[in-house]
């Protein structure tokens, strides 16, 4: 057995309950790690559950009833954590919701909830916890995005705003916490087999891609190794990269295949 | 006189008018031939603009609203609508923004940014679409930031609702192509305007001394790029120089900002002991 590289590290991980959240949590306390894991009231079954696999294999971990759009029970989760285990080693920001749909039929409340949970749901987990990493002089925060993050598409006007916003926040902490020791990590997980596309506020027409998704272990598993090496950003898919390039490359000829995919979709749905 | 109708009797839409980008692009809209609403909180402002336009011949109304509440946009596009039969272009420009270290910045100022900069800006649009779709013809205008292309310290809550008005702008564009309508996105370098009086907190940090570009100068941009539906603008050399260090070298980039920050808030970096 190779040796445990998280051994005795605190990692906080949000949106825990199920998916990516569910399978970075079990990565990083497999790897040693004391992990504090939150999701909604509404999820704590399923993550209490966990938490007795994991205590019945000599894991530690905890759990918190925690809605990221409020800034209360974010504090007070990390407060706990603190008063726990003395520190943050790492901050996972992975709660989000998803939004399929096009933006002319999108209700405002539908784009703020987005907003408020994948963006400033991550902004108040940041606030309560950088301090505590600026303290300790180290630690290392890992936003989950999407290549939503780096290419818009059609029919992700709301998430593609805030997984793009996530992605400016991660930037801009990484420069202003390296002096303090401090790492961040976009990670932009591939299309992943795990609730996602069932939790979504709402959907139009087909939205689970039919090809097959990475399975939410895997997407984990190179979270943990991407933390390890101590990277910036990461997107795992070749095809996501070669998007990403593109886009970077040419944006006008992007927009151009993106649109008229759309466009046959829309003609094909009549 | 302008010779350059371009925009003859078209109707245009500009919020944060009252001052800066905005007031530079009404005004130039208007010389363009334009009929513009002049969106901003403080009518007094709106008022004196409306004034000049006025004394030129030109046409404009002038429509006090707070942007970041839905019944107060929605009632302007209908006020617009209603006087004019038609909305052509909207430019979403009105903005505000924070200097200082994150953990300097209250998260109060963060979420309002995220709500003047990017919510509201979905808010607008969603105003404008129905009009736009029915007319299959119209454009959308956003006024981004060179740190909306590259994230800088010191500006988290700006950059990121700027960066998620990119990502907003780039799955809109796509969305609303077949329907006639083009989305564009303008980014300019550092500009003379109010924008330094206005920030929500300046944690020390002084208006840059190095003189930024006028606003007309700018508006005059926005115009020509709104005129060809060029998708996407980055206006000025230290602007289009920093998008192609971050595309090609993001791990550099990151140090020089690096640097630069920590000459900027001496005291942002670890203690010594």
């Amino acid at each position: 057995m190779t040796a445990q590289k998280y051994a005795g590290k605190v990692v906080i991980v949000t949106g825990a309950s199920s998916g990516i959240g569910a399978a970075t949590a079990a990565a990083f306390a497999a790897q040693g790690a004391r992990v504090a894991m939150s999701a909604p009231a509404s999820q704590m079954p399923a993550l209490r559950s966990m938490a007795d696999k994991f205590a019945s294999s000599g894991q530690t971990c905890s759990v918190f009833a925690v809605d990221v759009t409020d800034g209360g029970q974010v504090a007070s989760m990390v407060d706990r954590v603190v008063d726990q285990w003395k520190g943050i080693d790492v901050l996972v920001n992975n709660a989000g919701v998803g939004y399929h749909g096009p933006f002319e039929s999108m209700s405002l409340d539908d784009f703020e909830k987005v907003l408020q949970i994948n963006l400033l749901g991550a902004a108040r987990c940041l606030y309560a916890v950088v301090p505590v990493m600026m303290r300790q002089r180290g630690g290392q925060i890992i936003n989950i995005a999407s290549a939503h993050s780096r290419r818009a598409h059609p029919r992700y006007a709301a998430y593609s705003a805030s997984k793009y916003a996530l992605r400016a926040l991660s930037d801009t902490l990484r420069v202003e916490l390296a002096p303090h020791g401090v790492r961040v990590l976009t990670f932009c997980p591939p299309y992943t087999e795990s609730r996602f596309f069932d939790n979504v506020l709402h959907t139009v027409g087909r939205i689970k891609p039919q090809r097959a998704g990475a399975t939410p272990e895997s997407v984990a598993a190179a979270i943990v190794d991407a933390a390890t090496k101590g990277k910036r950003e990461v997107i795992v898919t070749l095809r996501e990269r070669v998007l990403d390039w593109g886009n970077r490359c040419a944006p006008a000829l992007v927009d151009g295949l993106i649109a008229r995919r759309y466009e046959s979709k829309l003609k094909s749905q009549i | 006189m302008r010779d350059t109708r371009y925009f003859e009797d078209q109707v245009v839409i500009v919020t944060g008018a009252s001052s800066g980008i905005g007031r530079s692009v009404a005004l130039a809209f208007a010389a363009a031939g334009a009929r513009v609403a002049l969106v901003a909180r403080s009518s007094d402002a709106l008022e004196a603009i409306a004034q000049q336009i006025q004394q030129r011949g030109q046409t404009s109304l002038v429509v006090p609203t707070d942007v970041t509440i839905r019944e107060e946009v929605a009632a302007m596009a209908a006020k617009v609508f209603e006087r004019w039969g038609r909305i052509d272009i909207l430019v979403n420009n009105a903005g505000i923004g924070s200097h200082g270290p994150f953990w300097r910045t209250p998260y109060e100022d963060f979420e309002r940014i995220i709500r003047v900069n990017l919510v509201a800006v979905a808010t607008c649009t969603s105003a404008v679409l129905p009009h736009m779709i029915r007319a299959r013809s119209g454009k959308i205008v956003n006024v981004s930031s060179m740190i909306g292309k590259r994230a800088y310290p010191g500006n988290a809550a700006y950059c990121a609702s700027k960066f998620g008005l990119e990502g907003f702008a780039e799955s809109l564009r796509t969305e609303v192509r077949h329907q006639g309508i083009h989305v564009i996105q303008v980014c300019p370098d550092l500009t003379d305007t109010a924008f330094f009086d206005n920030l929500l907190q300046t944690d020390g940090h002084r208006k840059p001394a190095r003189a930024g570009m006028s606003p007309d100068a700018v508006a005059e941009m926005l115009l020509a790029a709104t005129r060809r539906n060029q998708r996407d603008l980055v206006i000025g050399m230290r602007a289009k120089a920093l998008v192609l260090l971050d595309k090609l070298v993001p791990g550099l980039l990151d140090r020089l900002l690096e640097t630069r920050f920590l000459r900027q808030y001496p005291d942002a970096g670890p203690a010594r002991q």
